[in-house]
């Protein structure tokens, strides 16, 4: 071996060493990474709003959950995946298509913004027990019903979320309004009919007997709130500054189209209004919230007013 | 005597009447055979411009007037969906595809081509099979052999499958799943037209 071989090779040993240091380095590195990516989100790799980690904490405390006799078609595994994912992101939160579940999912903002924690404790007391309670609510929902959850299919996502199903088809179980009156029990498929459909002093019941605020409202089934076009935009700005804003709209006027010949005014949706502001060209921009996702979209003054039945907000009860 | 052709002429006019109404009432299958037949190379062609855009940012499409030249678009990201509204020579339907960095060329020609086929709609709708998310692409076409004066509107919508799916002796599709239950869409049953493509009459465009 001549002096160059030896150094070449000397020199060659250095830096093959130095390169595994660096390659080790980078796998060890590779290999954290990849380990905390893997977990299931908890409190200490995602930065989560204290409420939301509590949530978490309790789920994850639970271990598993054991098959429920009260809730034969509802997975434990993919039920308590689900309260992990509305606890997380509430606001993917999915009524589904085509059902009527709209009003249900718009209140269910609520719990999951502003006690997720309290509403997975009492997901998994439902489930577990067959029986829960909310607020002034006992729930105690029927075996239709309960043997229903799980089954809803073709609806998007929420064929994949039994625990989105069990919440919605509880809360038509139980909440009534006059909209009910000639489809009082449940049958299959009634989550398309007029059973689980809301008028609005249904929804506002629902909301004072639920949660611990204060619900304010205006408007009627048939009779938009006496509010004018020109002031339509201040009166809602005000409300968001309260606290949560429910829309109680006409959601065929919102997806107008020109060809149609006729349309009949009456409010068919629940939306959580998010925002409004005023654009540049003075239509205003509505920020809303529906079917698991925020919207944005540009309507006049004149419009809003149109398609707005019902306006609900609510702000904390003031305790003497 | 003249009772009786009284009776006979008060039935056959109200055996018209009945057959009239049902005729009325349902759209005639020839529509549907002739229309896809027609259409198929643009139809399929739409579906692949569309599928193509959407690769490159997710969005939604439809026509809101008679005349074509009114759009609805609604552009979807991770957090928000956007909804706007532009006639289709405006100057700031351009900027708006610019600003989401839209193939602003293959756009226009898929709204041109939609405009031909008198599509009204067309989006990608999620649905799970076995848990597991898939995607086919929904068209709605407004033609005038639907429309009436006395009926309310009717939209032939189309389903777009990638791969093969199952139908019964009645040509309903089926779900791949079980094999045994009817696949509804949006709540409707819809019949084949071909083993990727399936049809039906609804009330509602999307």
């Amino acid at each position: 071996m001549n002096a160059f071989h030896y150094f070449s090779g000397k020199m060659l040993r250095k830096k093959s060493a130095k390169y595994f240091v660096c390659l080790l380095t980078v796998v060890f590195w590779f290999s954290a990474l990849y380990a905390q990516s893997g977990k299931k989100p908890n409190n200490s790799s995602v930065q989560l709003p204290a409420s939301q980690v509590a949530a978490l904490q309790f789920l994850d405390s639970l271990g598993h959950l054991d098959t429920s006799g009260y809730w034969p078609n509802v997975d434990p595994g993919l039920f308590l995946e689900n309260l992990r994912v509305f606890a997380t992101t509430p606001l993917r939160f999915y009524e589904g298509k085509v059902t009527n579940f709209c009003a249900y999912s718009a209140l269910t903002y609520i719990p999951l913004n502003y006690d997720p924690e309290g509403f997975s404790r009492f997901m998994v007391k439902l489930y577990r027990d067959g029986k829960a309670t909310m607020g002034k609510v006992n729930f105690h929902p029927g075996k239709a019903v309960r043997t229903e959850a799980g089954l809803i299919r073709y609806k998007g996502a929420l064929d994949i979320s039994p625990a989105g199903q069990m919440w919605f088809l509880v809360l038509a179980d139980h909440f009534k309004g006059y909209l009910n009156i000639f489809n009082h029990r449940f049958h299959k498929g009634d989550e398309n009919t007029l059973w689980a459909s809301t008028n609005f002093a249904k929804f506002n019941r629902m909301l004072r007997r639920l949660f611990p605020f204060k619900v304010h409202a205006r408007g009627a089934d048939i009779i938009r709130p006496a509010i004018s076009k020109n002031k339509i935009y201040t009166y809602l700005r005000e409300k968001l500054e309260e606290g949560p804003v429910f829309l109680y709209l006409n959601n065929r006027l919102l997806y107008k189209k020109a060809h149609v010949v006729a349309r009949f005014g009456i409010p068919t949706h629940y939306v959580l209004l998010m925002d409004i502001y005023e654009a540049d060209n003075g239509k205003l921009n509505i920020v809303y919230w529906d079917y698991g996702r925020k919207s944005l979209q540009q309507v006049t003054p004149a419009f809003l007013k149109k398609i707005i039945f019902g306006i609900t907000w609510c702000t904390i009860k003031k305790t003497k | 005597m003249v009772y009786h052709q009284k009776n006979k002429i008060t039935t056959l006019a109200l055996t018209l009447c009945l057959l009239s109404l049902l005729v009325s009432c349902s759209p005639t299958r020839k529509f549907t055979a002739n229309y896809y037949r027609d259409n198929d190379v643009l139809l399929q062609d739409i579906r692949h411009q569309y599928k193509k855009l959407y690769e490159e940012k997710p969005f939604a499409l439809e026509f809101r007037d008679k005349d074509f030249k009114q759009i609805g678009f609604e552009i979807m990201t991770d957090s928000i969906k956007y909804i706007y509204s532009f006639n289709t020579d405006q100057s700031n339907l351009s900027d708006t595809l610019k600003r989401y960095g839209f193939n602003e060329k293959a756009f226009h020609q898929l709204i041109s081509s939609m405009r031909v086929a008198q599509c009204t709609w067309i989006s990608n709708v999620d649905y799970y099979e076995l848990r597991q998310k898939k995607q086919f692409v929904f068209m709605s076409v407004r033609h005038s052999d639907l429309e009436s004066r006395f009926k309310a509107e009717k939209y032939f919508t189309l389903v777009f499958f990638d791969r093969p799916q199952l139908f019964d002796d009645r040509r309903r599709l089926l779900d791949r799943a079980d094999k045994k239950n009817l696949r509804s869409i949006n709540g409707e049953i819809f019949y084949r037209i071909n083993d990727r493509v399936c049809y039906a009459f609804t009330g509602h465009f999307r």
